[in-house]
This record gives C-alpha cells, structure tokens and sequence, in this order.
C-alpha cells in the first residue's frame, strides 16, 4: 500500500540517517497511527533490512508466564535485545505476546537511552496517550483544582482509595492472569507515563515498589523499575509516608484486581499487559489525583497556603543536581517561581512613535511562551512578541497573552505546588499595569 | 528564595547558565566515560539528571577528578574566557583518538523570559544526552587501554588568573602540549547544539581514523 511504503521511507530516515532510536510508541505518536500498525511497521522495516543486509538492531517485548519460582508462578513484561530473545523465550512457558519495542541503527549499551528516545513523545502527548491504543476507559477525566478533597481529610482518605486507586493501577497492569503480576517492566512503563503525575505516580510506585523488590526478575526493564524507585525515593518525606499506605493496600489489590481483571478479560481479550496497564494508568492517574491525597501533594498545599515558596518550583522544573556530583557545587541556580502567579504579558501595541527619545527598532517575533494558566496547567504557547533592540532595553517588552487560536497548545500539569489565582482578574490587571508602565 | 524573573538581572542570567553548564558537564563527562567504555560498566550506577537515567561512576577518586575538572572549568568560564572544553580520549602512546568537543558561546540573554521554567533547558540538555548515548553508533569503537583527559581552551590571560589558586589546591592546569592536542586526519561529527538565554553551546566529536586502525 502507498502510505506504508511512505511509512517505511520515513522510518528508514529515522534510523538509518539519523540514527535515531525509534521505538512503537514514538512511532505512533509521530505518525498518528495505531500503536499495532507502529508495531507491524517495525517489524516489516527489520524484515527488510535484514534482506538488505543493513544493519539495524532491535529490541523485543515480550511477556508471558514465567517457570515457577518457589511455586510461584509470575507474570513478566519484558523488554530484550534481540540476542537475548531466544533464550529468554525458552525460559518462559508460556510466551503470551512478542512485539517489536524498538529499531536502532547501534547496539543499545543500556536501557537508558530507550527511556530516552521517547521521552519528551510521551509527555508532551501524555493526556492523548491512550488515542492510538486499544485500551481506553471513558470515565476517567483530568480532576479540576476544586474537586480535590481538602487536606485534613487527605490522611484517612489516602488509606481508604489507596486500595481502590492502588489497587485499580495495579490491577490494570496484570492482564489475563488473576496471579500477582509483576511489575518489573510495567513499572518502568508506568514511569513514563505518570511521571508529571507526581502524586499518583509516588502513591502506586510505592506499592509497586514493595512488588518490585520481592521480585528478582533480571531484566533490563527491571533497570528502569530501579530508576523510578530512586526517583521516588529523591522526592523526599512524601515517599516515607507513601509506603506505608502502600502497603496496605498490597494485599487488599489481589481482590480488587481479580474483579478488575474479569472486565478487562471480557472487554478487551487482547494479550497486550503493558499497554493496558498504560492506557489506563495514565487515566487512573488522573482520578487518583482527586482520590489520593499523598503527602507530597499535602506538603505542596501546605506550602501554598503558607507562602509562594520557589523550592518547590525547583525541584521539579530545574535540573535536580544527582546526588554523586561535587557536594561544594550549590544546586540550583534555577529560578524559580515569579511572583505574580501567571505571568501575563502583554504584547505591545505600541507604534514606534511612542518614545520620542530613543527610537527602538521594533521586530515581532514568534515566541514560545510558558506560563500558567487558571487551572494550574503549565501552559506552552507560541505568542508574537514584539522584541526591541534597543541597547538600554534590559527587560524585554510586556507581551499580552493573545491565545491565538492557531498557536499549538500544550497543556503540560506541573504539580500543583503554585496557587492558581483566578486569572481573568490579573490578565485585567496586568493589562492595566502595563499601558501605564509602557509610559 | 524568589526570584524576579521580569527584573533579573544579566548577572544572574549569567550565574545561573554557568551553574548549570557545569553541572551538565559533570554528567556529560560521566557519560562519555560509560559509553566509550573506558571504564568497565560496573563501576557505573544509574542516576537520575533532568529527568531522565544517566549512568554516573561511583569510584571516588575518578569522582574526585571529574569535581575538581569541572570547578577548574568554571572559574574559566566565569570570565567568559572559555571557549571550548574537550574531553580527549589518547591511546597508550598519548596520541589522541578522540576529541568529545563543547564550544561555548555568550548566551543571547534577551530572551529569558521565553524559558522561565528552564523547562525547554532541560529538554536539550536531555537530547545532548541522548545524543551522547547515541555517538558510539556512529563511532569507530576505541582501542583496549585508553586514557582520557581534558583540555580547555581559554584566553591566557584567564589560565594565568587561575594558576597561582589552582596551585594552591593541588590541581594545577597545565599547558597541553602539541602532541596532545593535535590528532591527524581528523574527521568530525556533530552532535548536539543549543541557543537557549542561558547556555549556548554546540558539541560534537573529533575523531582521528588513522590512530584508530594502528
């Protein structure tokens, strides 16, 4: 067919020139195809180069029922090279799904770079993740800001809907099976997934983390598993108290699960954990985050309230320094948190004409522009702002929001550690302020 | 502390580029170590920078090295007199092999309105990683029994500045010689750049063919 051959010239660019890393979720992403024609893609492109005798490595996921382990048998969701395929297929009874995860031009040393490669993909698209998978589920929609119960109640609650939501991001990440599933490679999926979503993601990491760590699956995934674990475990008290909730609500999450598995089994029969696990993680994320009321979420409210405190804000939109590097280094010159809760800028309608004195060459420029929105959205938008290139002109003009409707807007949920004033007063007031302060 | 972002200061622009540049650098250099191989993988240990896994070397004294490099470097760049730093990989006879080159540039300060959050910041910082991750595709792989340094070209006037204090710290720069820094036939391969109001940098690999089929 012509859009498939289209498809594999393109991949075959990406690889192949410009020996990027593709794997089926950036290709879906990027192509807006279903993630099983990505995956088919995939496989057609390593087929053919290797009738071409060009040299492309891939790497598998496979799952299926691991030989048992004490008499445990269990569940695993793997992500190999190829050179392991084989043989970890024999090591499986039962292999229930083998697809193609990624193509590269260059053996991978580690799975970081496939972590990687998709990345900035997944969250840029993480509300729409699910728009070419199988697994949906309808109800689940972004909370606002005001359903989110108050913080008082948040102890008792996280015991009580930790097990429900827990128990549902657990549940949806086994598949067919009504065993203990494994989260070895899921959680590293997860990780990608729910990663903005730093309450829900620490409330079910840290009884996923309990799983992991019984677990001694030796996989490559199981790296990235580690990876979130150490992520959790820098973001601070909020994880103490996490784990304790978490487990509780372990054992409670067999039951739950096996209910939720049995709608799941009816209504979607396909043998694919991981995406199932993905698509609705990052739905239940969402109403875990007005379920849940972890701590870390209790502690950003509570700094709120006090104060526009900026630490927040740095640690998670600057670089965390890691933990090895030069103690005498300061982190973080990162600035932070202006003020004014949503910085609105105001385009200048000005002529040139407006000062008499020094004549500014005006040039409008298409910007991007990150700000809050009223919801406490992180909002990116590309605005034109009109850039003067005068020499005295230290701070950049004032530019006025105008939400074009052709500019791409991506709505990016920073974790809510800013209070979101009502913004149609301050977009009214900085309006204001700056026709006086152009003067 | 809360910072004015609408009234900051080019100082502080300035502090905070070269605040992160070094710590991007520490990492870089961590992993160019991982990937060229020029230590074995099990001295490496996953850690988290700017969101995403990077492999970093847990032996101290290597640690100790690399601290000391990248606060030499800073206080170069500090001036604004650095140009380029280099990590050289050199074989056992001290002929290099490969060059992972950063040029840095003044950062176009007016725009930092554009990046309040650092957040697109972040975002190339992560692709140089990638990239980085990437390179040792595109690479001819290096020889057993490889050294690696690093070179940093500067104004003299900077290098004199810093000498006496380096001196005094037990970690004196020294002029590299002409062997080391000059590699025949030398092909290039670019990485990475970016122009964000912080950092302006490009990176790419300097890689001498000859050497490596000796």
């Amino acid at each position: 067919m012509a859009t498939d051959s289209m498809y594999l010239e393109n991949l075959e660019e990406y690889v192949n020139d410009e020996g990027k890393i593709v794997t089926y979720k950036w290709l879906s992403l990027n192509l807006h195809v279903h993630v099983n024609e990505a995956k088919q893609m995939l496989y057609t492109f390593v087929e053919e180069q290797k009738k071409k005798k060009i040299h492309v490595t891939a790497t598998y996921f496979v799952s299926g029922m691991c030989k048992s382990v004490d008499g445990c048998q269990t569940y695993t969701c793997t992500v190999i090279p190829e050179e392991e395929l084989e043989t970890f297929k024999n090591s499986l009874t039962t292999v229930h799904s083998i697809h193609v995860y990624s193509v590269q031009k260059a053996g991978l040393k580690d799975s970081n770079s496939l972590y990687l490669a998709d990345y900035d993909c997944v969250k840029e698209n993480l509300f729409e993740i699910h728009k070419y998978r199988s697994i949906k589920y309808e109800k689940a929609q972004p909370s606002s800001e005001a359903k989110r119960p108050p913080i008082k109640t948040a102890q008792e609650e996280t015991k009580v809907s930790g097990t429900s939501s827990a128990a549902s991001t657990n549940g949806h990440s086994s598949s067919n099976t009504k065993k203990d599933a494994k989260k070895g490679g899921i959680a590293g999926m997860f990780a990608n997934a729910a990663t903005k979503k730093a309450d829900a993601s620490k409330k079910a990491d840290a009884s996923k983390k309990q799983e992991i760590k019984a677990e001694t699956n030796g996989t490559t995934t199981a790296g990235k598993a580690d990876k979130k674990n150490q992520k959790d475990a820098k973001k601070g008290v909020a994880n103490f108290f996490a784990n304790h909730t978490g487990k509780k609500a372990a054992p409670k999450t067999m039951e739950v699960k096996k209910e939720e598995n049995e709608e799941e089994a009816e209504k979607k029969k396909d043998t694919k954990p991981k995406q199932n696990g993905k698509g609705k993680r990052s739905k239940q994320a969402r109403n875990g985050d007005s379920d849940e009321e972890s701590n870390k979420k209790k502690r950003r409210r509570i700094r709120i309230e006090m104060s526009e405190s900026s630490e927040e804000e740095m640690d998670y939109e600057s670089p965390v320094p890691s933990p090895v590097p030069s103690p005498t280094r300061e982190p973080s010159p990162v600035p932070d948190t202006p003020e004014k809760e949503s910085p609105k800028k105001q385009e200048v309608s000005v002529k040139p004409s407006q000062n008499g004195e020094k004549h500014r060459k005006r040039r409008r420029k298409l910007v991007p522009k990150t700000f809050m929105d009223e919801d406490g959205y992180m909002v990116t938008e590309k605005v034109w702002e009109s850039e003067s290139t005068d020499a005295s002109d230290a701070e950049p003009p004032p530019v006025k929001e105008t939400p074009k409707p052709s500019s791409p807007q991506k709505k990016k949920k920073a974790s809510p550690k800013k209070k979101s004033p009502p913004s149609t007063g301050s977009k009214k007031q900085t309006s204001l302020s700056s026709f006086f302060s152009k003067k | 502390m809360i910072k004015e972002l609408n009234g900051m200061a080019e100082s502080e622009a300035t502090q905070i580029g070269l605040d992160i540049f070094s710590e991007f650098l520490e990492v870089a250099i961590h992993s160019i170590l991982y990937n060229r191989e020029l230590y074995p993988a099990g001295v490496f240990e996953r850690r988290k920078k700017y969101n995403v896994p990077v492999q970093i070397c847990v032996h101290p004294e290597v640690n100790q090295y690399i601290t000391q490099v990248v606060n030499g470097i800073s206080e170069f760049n500090s001036s604004n007199q650095l140009e380029k730093v280099a990590l050289v990989v050199c074989n056992k006879e001290l002929q290099p092999l490969e060059k992972f080159i950063l040029e840095i540039n003044k950062p176009d300060m007016a725009q930092t309105q554009t990046d309040r959050y650092l957040y697109q910041l972040e975002q190339s910082l992560r692709s140089f990683l990638l990239k980085i991750n990437m390179a040792d595709s595109l690479l001819t792989p290096l020889p057993a029994d490889c050294t690696w340094t690093v070179h940093a070209t500067t104004s003299e006037s900077a290098a004199a500045k810093r000498f006496d204090t380096n001196l005094e710290n037990n970690f004196p720069w020294l002029e590299a010689s002409e062997k080391e820094t000059t590699m025949d036939n030398a092909s290039i391969l670019p990485l990475k750049s970016t122009t964000s109001p912080y950092i302006n940098m490009q990176m790419y690999v300097e890689e001498s063919k000859e050497c490596k089929d000796s």
